[in-house]
């Protein structure tokens, strides 16, 4: 048969792309499902975390509240962060200024999530961009040191 | 067929004038994108690993630039064979530059006649290798113990290099296997590209459109030009199932007496670098698009 050899890539590739695709589809319902749970459940923790200081008067977290900022050498660039603390957690972490690669820092701005949810800046580095995401993670770390009471 | 016969035949003088024009080209657009571009190859592997990380972690497959990257240069791969292998890539284009002055240096240093070359069996043995390695990594990716190789690899140490950046704590492991890779590209042409490059070994996989095609028929008979010009040792068959290891450098086209090896687009434009041009400005376009150009 004529074209055999580019038939079969061709439809290996259909395939595999396919499967990915069914995977995504069947990870995103339970991803959804989960985040809602995760949700569901940071909700509580928060209620009960105000409830005990109120309880306590004092504040629940390590940190005082205010904004911090911190930099730290990222892939090509110093990374500055701006970080937000309220009721004594990280509630938001900005990035001041940046010059590593676009593609690699956008991808590696996931660690600012994982670095909110986890309370934490023991998080892992975002793979393919293990420079400005470990970048970001010790940006963050310097800045929590000023607001460390 | 009977217009292949009547297929003139280029002279050693119109040979070396399109043989030369062709290499000035070909470096000049690797120059460019080596200059505008060196992360592309490693942002288009990093969509393989992001996908099988999130396959690992059991997360949907997000869109995020190193996907759009791998999308992109595959889509191009399969659209013109591997023009980002052979004109696009960094790797592979310093790849070539060690070569060149690996020749340089046997030649006129060491007065050898000819740059030294490996033999074909042994290439073709050896091509193996770069499956295992894409397997390895995946396989590595997907049970979550990719992290623990962190630094482990030749591209970083390169990275560090073209991003100026300079870095090179932790990369230990990765500066043995760069030094060791640049040997490999200084014996063999594009050595590691054809025996080791994990996405080279996803490119050859591909289904691809406009691949070089020889017309077997409006050969010379017994004539072996082209693959005698090919790094990889290649006379490409109408649909060889190893035509995916060509890395669409052209070489053989501008060596071939008869003209006889063709895209199917340079039927609409005569001039062979036209569309070798073209072809170089949309992935410029399309990758900047996409954040893989660091001026823009
Ligand atoms: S085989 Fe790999 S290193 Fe070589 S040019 Fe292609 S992508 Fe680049
Ligand atoms: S160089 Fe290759 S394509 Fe050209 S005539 Fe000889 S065998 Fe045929
Ligand atoms: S010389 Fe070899 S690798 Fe280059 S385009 Fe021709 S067949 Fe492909």
């Amino acid at each position: 048969m004529k074209n055999i050899n580019f038939i079969i890539k061709a439809i290996s590739l259909v395939l595999t792309v396919g499967v990915l695709l069914v995977y995504s589809g069947f990870a995103a319902k339970h991803h959804s499902s989960l985040k809602a749970h995760e949700q569901a459940v940071a909700e509580i923790e928060a209620h009960n975390a105000e409830v005990l200081r109120k309880l306590n008067e004092a504040p629940a977290g390590k940190y005082k509240d205010g904004e911090y900022e911190g930099s730290a050498r990222g892939f090509r660039s110093d990374i500055k962060v701006k970080v937000t603390v309220e009721n004594g957690a990280v509630s938001a972490v900005e990035i001041v200024s940046a010059d590593d690669d676009q593609a690699f820092f956008d991808r590696a701005k996931g660690v600012i999530d994982s670095i909110i949810s986890a309370q934490s800046t023991e998080v892992d580095a975002v793979s393919g961009a293990t420079f400005s995401s470990n970048g970001i993670i010790n940006a963050v770390v310097e800045a929590l040191k000023t607001a460390e009471g | 067929m009977e217009q292949n016969s009547k297929k003139t035949v280029r002279s050693g003088e119109q040979l070396k004038k399109s043989r030369r024009t062709h290499a000035l080209v070909r470096a000049a657009v690797q120059l460019v994108f080596f200059i505008a571009m060196p992360g592309a190859f490693y942002a288009g592997f990093a969509g393989i690993k992001s996908i099988f990380g999130s396959i690992s972690a059991g997360t949907p497959i997000e869109m995020n630039g190193f996907i759009w990257a791998l999308v992109l240069v595959a889509a191009f791969t399969i659209l013109f064979g591997r023009f980002f292998c052979g004109y696009i890539c960094a790797f592979g284009s310093f790849g070539d530059l060690i070569h060149w002055i690996s020749g340089l240096v046997q030649i006129k240093l060491f007065k050898r006649k000819k740059q030294f070359e490996l033999p074909e069996k042994a290439s073709k043995f050896l091509r193996i290798l770069k499956y295992l390695n894409l397997a390895f990594i995946v396989i590595f990716v997907a049970l979550g113990l990719y992290a623990k190789l962190r630094g482990a690899n030749a591209w970083d140490v390169f990275s560090q290099l073209t991003s100026l950046s300079f870095r090179f704590d932790g990369l230990t492991v990765g500066i043995i296997l760069f030094v060791a890779v640049i040997a490999l590209m200084a014996i063999k042409e594009r050595g590691f590209c054809q025996f080791l490059c994990p996405l080279g070994a996803f490119f050859a996989l591909l289904p691809m459109l406009g691949i070089l095609r020889r017309d077997k028929d409006g050969c010379i008979k017994g004539c072996s030009i082209c693959k005698k010009n090919c790094p990889v040792d290649l006379q490409l068959e109408a649909d060889g199932f190893s035509n995916g290891e060509c890395i669409g450098c052209d070489k053989c086209a501008a060596a071939c007496p008869r003209a006889n090896l063709a895209h199917p687009e340079n039927k609409l434009i005569k001039y062979e670098l036209v569309p070798v041009l073209i072809k170089a400005a949309l992935f410029f376009a399309l990758g900047s698009l996409i954040g893989l150009c660091r001026f823009f």
